[in-house]
C-alpha cells in the first residue's frame, strides 16, 4: 500500500498526519544516530561518546512525547478510521518501541566503560560488532518500510530477527564459556551479555515496528504468530 | 472650484443610485400611495357614516304661513336640511305663467307637527306630534334660530319630542301638599328657569334646572316611581305632560358638549344596529342578519364541494395536462363578473330546480312559488359558486405543502390511500382552507350583483330565523348589507340622509367582515399552534 | 471491472459464512429503476433477527431506495420497477398475494424529518392502533402508554397526551413517530436517518433509545453519520452508486474495511 495521507478531502488532515509521519521518521533517524553512536562507544570503549548517547536520549524522548500529543490530537479531533485509525494506533506503538530502543542504546553505550578489550579474544568483538551492525541494517530497514508503508519489506526485517537472535545466543555461549574458563573476567564477561542483550532488545523492538507496520497496511494483528503464516496471499 | 463641487455632488448622486436604495424609496412610496387610498377610503366611509350618527342641533324656526295668505307666522321645531329647489308653491293653481319662474330656492327641513290620533275607548282623542318632511322656500324664512333650551326627548316607544321643558310636575293627595310646596320653592332657588311653585292645588310643581335637567330626570324617575311629569312647551305654544317614566333620553342637541354628542352618536349607531327599518328608529338589524346568513349558508354549501375538489386534483387525479387545465379553468372562473353566477343560478336553480321543487313538495301553494323565486338558498348557492374557485385554489395550495414525510409516515404505519389523505393530509391542511374561506367571505360579504337577481330585497317583514319550524328559512327573500348600501344609494338623489345611511350601512358591512375574518382568523391561528407543520 | 467481481465474491463468501438461522430479512439480487435509471444493483443483505444493522454511503447511493423496499413505500411510485427477491421470516413480499398494509403493519418506518402528525400526542401513537380498528378506550391508553414508555418518552409526555405533538422538541418528536411506529407492533424497524435533524443530546438519547429497542426489534438504519453507525450497529453495510459494496461487522468495517471503496469512504478520501 502506498502513502495515501494526501487524498483526503480535508487538506488539514493531510497535513497532520503527513507532519506525524516525519516526526515518526525524524525520531527513527535521531535513534539510528544514537546506536550508532553506541555501538562505536562500546566497541571503542570511548567514554564521551557515550555521555553524547546519555546526553541524546533527552531528544528521542521529548520526540516521543511530542508525537504522542500530535497523534491524541487527531483521535480527539478528526475521529480517524479504517487506514487512518490503523495508522495513528500503529504510530502509538511504534514510537513506544523507539521510546525504548532509546534507552537500549542507552545501556548500550554504557557498556563501554567496562574493560573488555584487555580480557576477552578479540573475536568475540568482532562478533559484537557484527551483531550491532546487523541490528542497526534492522533498524534501518524497518523506518524504511514504515516510512513507505511497505508490508514486504516490514516482513523482511522480521525475518532477520533470527538472526539476531542467533548471533544473541553465539555470543551469550561465548560469554558463558569465558566465565567458566576464567573466573577473572566475569565481569567484563557479564557487560558482553548485557550489551548483546540491549542490541538483542532492538532488534525485537524493530521487529514489533515491523508488526505494526504490517497491522497498518493490512489490518492484521501479525503479534504472536509464527512468521511463515504471516503471509499467505488472500 | 465650483465645478468640482458640482462634479462631486453628481458622483455622489450617482454612487447613490448604483448602491439601489433608491428601489427602497420607490417602493416606500408605492406603499405610501396604497395606504393613503384606503386611509381616505376609511376615511370617507367612517366621516360620511359619523354625519348620520352625530346629533344634529335642532332649529327653531318662524315661517310665513303658506296657507293664510295674511302674513301671520308659524313657529317650528325643524331639523334644518339642505337647499333644493322647488317648483312655486301653488303654481298650477295660481296662474298659468307657471314656466316663467317655475322653480326656486328652498330648504328641506323635517320638523314636528300635531296630529290627531283617535281616542281608544272612552278617553279622547289625543294630538301627539310627529315628525313631517317639508320644503320651506327660502323667501318665507322670517327666522332661524337654536334655541339652547331646547330638548328633544326619546319616549320608550322610540318616538321622539322636541319642546322646551318648563317644569316638573306631580299629582300629589291634598293632605301632603303644603311640605312638599315648601321644599321646591328651596330648591328652586338656584334654577335658571324657575317657576314658583304654588301649593294652591292638587298638584305639585318643581323647578326645573336645564343644567341637570338629566339628573333631576333620572333622580325622578328612580325616586318617585312615575309620579313626576315633565312639562313641556310644544311649537304651537301648547304644553304638553310626559311622564318621567316614558321618557327614555333627555337630549339638549343645541348645547351638547362633545363627549355628549359623541355619547350620543354612540347611541344612535346602536340604535341603527339594533333596529328594523320598521322602528321609530330605523335600522338595519335584519339587514346585519340576512348578510350572516348568507355567509353562513353560503360557507355550508361551499367547503364541502371545495374541498372535494381541491383533494381530488391534488391527491387523486393524474397530474397531467388535464388536470392543469382544470385547474387553469377553475381559476379563471375567479374573473367571471358576479352578475354571470346570478344569471347562471337564476337559469338553472331557481326556474329549473326550483320549479320542481316547488311542483314536487310545494304543490298546494302554487302559483305563488316557493324555490321557485330568489331566496337565501339560491343566493347562497350563487356566493358559492362565485368564491369556489379562490377556496379551492388556497385549499389546494394548502395541500401541496403537506410534507411528503407526513403521507409516507401514515402510509408506512398501515394506513390506506383514503385513510391517509382524510386523516392526515386534509387535517393537516385546514389552517390553508381557512384562508380561502377568509377570502371568500371577504368577497361574498361584499358582493351585491347577483343578489339583485336572487332574492335580496330592501324590505322585508318575514323574517328568515324564527320559531317556527324549519327555524330557517331558506326560500325567503332577505335583507342584506350590500344591498341596502346599493338601494340607498338609489335613493341619494332625493335625500342627504339616505346617502349618509348608505355610508352607515357601508361602514357596518366593513366591520361585519372584520368581524367574520377576525373570528377565522382566531381559529385558523389556533389550528396552526395546535396542529400545523406547515404555515397555511 | 475486477473489483466489482472480487467484490461479489466476497459478498457470497460472507453470506454463506452468515447462513444464521435468525436471519428475518434476507435481499437476494434486488434491483430497482427509477424510470429508465438504475438505482439498486443486484444487492444482497440480510439482517439478523434483535440486531441493529446500518446503511452508510454518500447521498444518492440508494441507501433509503433499499430502505423503502421492505416496507415496499416505493410501491407509491408508478415509475418505481423492481427485480428480485425480497424475503422477510421466509415471506417473499413481493409476491402477489402479499397484503401491503398488513406488511406495513409488521415493518414499522422512522423518517429523517420528526414528523408527527398534526395532532396530539395521544392521538400520534394512537393513529395505527385506530387505523387497526381499535376504540375501546381503555385498551388505546395501554398501548399508547407502552410505547411511549418503549420509545423512552413517557416520562416527559405523561401530562400533556393531549397538547399538541408540534409542541414537543425535535428530539422528543422523533422518539414520538419511534412510539408511533412502535405502537403497531412491528417486528421491524426501519430508521431512514433519524439523528440528522438532532442536536448531538437528542442524538445521543435516540442512539440509546436504538440500543434499548435492539432487545426487541431487528433495526436497520441508514445514517450519514458513520461515527453513529459505529456507535450503534451490530452490522454496517456499505453502499455506493446503487451497489452494496460491503457488508461486515461493524467494527471490522470500521478498522480494516476489504474494499478501497469503502476505505476511502469512511476515511474521508476522494475516490
Amino acid at each position: 500500500m502506498q502513502n495515501r495521507h494526501s487524498q483526503h478531502i480535508s487538506r488539514e488532515f493531510n497535513d497532520e498526519l503527513e507532519t506525524i509521519r516525519s516526526q515518526v521518521l525524524r525520531m527513527g533517524g535521531l535513534l539510528e544516530t544514537q546506536l550508532d553512536k553506541a555501538i562505536r562507544a562500546m566497541l571503542d570503549n570511548d567514554q564521551a561518546l557515550a555521555a553524547e548517547v546519555k546526553r541524546g536520549d533527552a531528544g528521542i524522548n521529548r520526540m516521543e512525547m511530542e508525537i504522542d500529543a500530535a497523534c491524541i490530537d487527531v483521535v480527539a479531533r478528526r475521529q480517524p478510521a479504517a487506514s487512518d485509525l490503523r495508522f495513528i494506533i500503529g504510530v502509538f506503538k511504534t514510537i513506544a518501541d523507539l521510546e525504548r530502543m532509546g534507552d537500549e542504546s542507552k545501556r548500550v553505550a554504557k557498556m563501554s566503560a567496562a574493560e573488555r578489550a584487555s580480557v576477552l579474544p578479540v573475536e568475540i568483538n568482532a562478533e559484537l560488532r557484527h551483531m550491532g551492525e546487523l541490528v542497526q541494517g534492522m533498524l534501518h530497514d524497518v523506518l524504511d518500510a514504515f516510512a513507505r508503508l511497505d508490508d514486504q519489506a516490514a516482513l523482511a526485517v522480521a525475518r532477520q530477527d533470527e538472526r539476531v537472535d542467533a548471533k544473541y545466543k553465539l555470543i551469550t555461549t561465548e560469554a558463558m564459556r569465558f566465565m567458566a574458563e576464567d573466573p577473572a573476567s566475569v565481569q567484563a564477561a557479564m557487560s558482553l551479555m548485557w550489551a548483546a542483550r540491549a542490541l538483542e532488545r532492538i532488534g525485537d523492538r524493530s521487529q514489533n515496528i515491523a508488526e505494526h507496520v504490517i497491522y497498518l497496511v493490512h489490518g492484521r494483528d501479525v503479534r504472536h504468530l509464527p512468521l511463515d503464516d504471516l503471509f499467505n496471499p488472500q | 472650484m465650483k465645478q468640482s463641487a458640482f462634479r462631486s455632488t453628481l458622483s455622489a448622486m450617482l454612487s447613490w443610485w448604483r448602491s439601489g436604495s433608491a428601489w427602497h424609496w420607490y417602493s416606500l412610496f408605492a406603499l405610501s400611495i396604497a395606504a393613503l387610498l384606503v386611509l381616505a377610503l376609511l376615511l370617507l366611509i367612517l366621516v360620511s357614516s359619523a354625519q348620520y350618527f352625530w346629533p344634529q342641533p335642532i332649529e327653531e324656526w318662524v315661517i310665513r304661513d303658506a296657507a293664510a295668505d295674511n302674513g301671520q307666522s308659524q313657529r317650528l321645531f325643524a331639523y334644518g336640511g339642505e337647499t333644493v329647489q322647488i317648483p312655486l308653491p301653488d303654481a298650477a293653481a295660481d296662474s298659468a305663467s307657471a314656466e316663467s319662474s317655475a322653480m326656486r330656492a328652498a330648504v328641506l327641513i323635517r320638523y314636528q307637527q300635531m296630529q290627531q290620533l283617535p281616542g281608544s275607548g272612552q278617553a279622547a282623542a289625543v294630538s301627539r306630534p310627529v315628525w313631517k318632511l317639508q320644503a320651506v322656500a327660502e323667501t318665507d324664512i322670517v327666522r332661524r334660530g337654536r334655541p339652547h333650551s331646547l330638548a328633544l326627548l326619546t319616549l320608550s316607544d322610540a318616538s321622539t319630542v322636541a319642546g322646551y321643558p318648563l317644569q316638573w310636575v306631580r299629582m300629589v293627595p291634598a293632605a301632603a301638599s303644603e311640605q312638599t310646596a315648601a321644599a321646591v320653592v328651596a330648591d328652586a332657588d338656584t334654577g335658571e328657569l324657575t317657576l314658583t311653585a304654588t301649593a294652591a292645588d292638587d298638584s305639585e310643581h318643581r323647578g326645573l334646572q336645564l343644567d341637570r335637567i338629566e339628573q333631576q330626570w333620572r333622580q325622578l324617575k328612580t325616586g318617585q316611581q312615575e309620579a313626576w311629569s315633565l312639562v313641556l312647551e310644544l311649537h304651537d305654544g301648547s304644553s304638553m305632560q310626559l311622564p318621567a317614566a316614558d321618557i327614555d333620553r333627555i337630549l339638549l342637541p343645541n348645547r351638547l358638549s362633545l363627549a355628549a354628542a359623541a355619547q350620543q352618536a354612540l347611541h344612535n349607531a346602536w340604535l341603527f344596529l339594533s333596529h328594523g327599518p320598521d322602528d321609530a328608529v330605523p335600522g338595519i338589524l335584519p339587514a346585519i342578519l340576512g348578510t350572516v346568513l348568507l355567509v353562513l349558508v353560503m360557507s355550508v354549501l361551499l367547503v364541502p364541494v371545495a374541498i372535494l375538489t381541491a383533494v381530488y386534483l391534488h391527491e387523486y387525479a393524474a397530474q397531467n395536462w388535464v388536470t392543469g387545465l382544470l385547474r387553469a379553468a377553475i381559476s379563471n372562473l375567479a374573473g367571471v363578473p358576479g352578475v354571470v353566477y346570478g344569471v347562471f343560478v337564476l337559469g338553472v336553480f331557481v326556474y329549473g330546480a326550483g320549479g320542481r321543487i316547488d311542483a314536487l313538495l310545494f304543490a298546494e301553494q302554487l302559483p305563488l312559488p316557493t324555490f321557485g323565486t330568489g331566496g337565501l338558498l339560491w343566493a347562497a348557492l350563487a356566493l358559492a359558486l362565485l368564491t369556489m374557485p379562490v377556496v379551492i385554489a388556497a385549499t389546494e395550495e394548502g395541500l401541496s405543502r403537506i410534507p411528503a414525510d407526513l403521507r409516507l409516515a401514515s402510509l408506512a404505519l398501515g394506513a390506506t390511500r383514503t385513510e391517509m389523505v382524510w386523516g392526515v393530509v386534509v387535517m393537516a391542511a385546514r389552517p390553508a382552507l381557512l384562508t380561502g374561506l377568509i377570502l371568500a367571505i371577504a368577497r361574498a360579504a361584499g358582493e351585491v350583483a347577483p343578489l339583485l337577481l336572487l332574492g335580496a330585497v330592501a324590505y322585508t317583514q318575514q323574517p328568515l330565523l324564527d320559531a317556527e319550524p324549519p327555524f330557517l328559512h331558506l326560500q325567503q327573500p332577505f335583507m342584506h348589507l350590500g344591498y341596502q348600501v346599493y338601494d340607498l344609494a338609489m335613493q341619494s338623489g332625493q335625500s342627504d340622509t339616505a346617502i349618509a345611511m348608505a355610508y352607515a350601512a357601508t361602514l357596518v358591512l366593513l366591520l361585519l367582515v372584520v368581524v367574520l375574518n377576525l373570528f377565522a382568523f382566531r381559529l385558523r391561528a389556533r389550528l396552526r399552534s395546535r396542529y400545523s407543520t406547515a404555515p397555511g | 471491472m475486477h473489483a466489482k467481481k472480487h467484490n461479489g465474491e466476497q459478498q457470497q463468501a460472507s453470506l454463506l459464512q452468515a447462513e444464521h438461522d435468525d436471519v428475518v430479512v434476507n435481499i437476494r439480487d434486488l434491483s430497482v429503476w427509477y424510470r429508465q435509471r438504475q438505482v439498486l444493483h443486484d444487492v444482497n443483505l440480510y439482517l439478523r433477527e434483535r440486531h441493529v444493522t446500518a446503511l452508510i454511503g454518500p447521498s444518492g447511493c440508494g441507501k433509503s431506495t433499499l430502505l423503502r423496499c421492505l416496507n415496499r413505500l416505493n410501491d407509491l411510485d408508478e415509475r418505481c420497477r423492481i427485480n428480485g427477491e425480497v424475503m422477510i421470516n421466509g415471506r417473499d413480499i413481493y409476491a402477489p398475494d402479499e397484503d401491503v398494509v398488513s406488511l406495513r403493519r409488521e415493518v414499522g418506518m422512522v423518517f429523517q424529518r420528526p414528523n408527527p402528525f398534526p395532532k396530539s400526542i395521544f392521538d400520534n401513537v394512537a393513529y395505527g392502533l385506530r387505523l387497526l380498528g381499535m376504540t375501546a378506550r381503555v385498551e388505546l391508553q395501554e398501548q399508547v402508554r407502552q410505547a411511549l414508555q418503549a420509545a423512552a418518552l413517557w416520562d416527559e409526555v405523561r401530562d400533556r397526551l393531549h397538547n399538541s405533538a408540534l409542541e414537543l422538541s425535535s428530539g422528543q418528536q422523533q422518539r414520538l413517530v419511534i412510539a408511533r411506529a412502535l405502537a403497531v407492533q412491528p417486528k421491524i424497524l426501519l430508521l431512514d436517518e433519524p439523528a440528522s435533524n438532532l442536536d448531538p443530546i437528542s442524538m445521543l438519547k435516540l442512539e440509546e433509545l436504538i440500543a434499548s429497542l435492539k432487545i426487541d426489534y431487528t433495526i436497520l438504519i441508514v445514517t450519514h453519520n458513520m461515527q453513529q453507525a459505529a456507535r450503534v450497529s451490530d452490522f454496517t453495510a456499505f453502499m455506493d452508486g446503487g451497489e452494496l459494496v460491503e457488508f461486515s461487522a461493524t467494527g471490522e468495517l470500521f478498522t480494516t474495511p476489504k474494499q478501497r471503496r469503502t476505505e476511502d469512504y469512511i476515511t474521508g478520501r476522494y475516490g
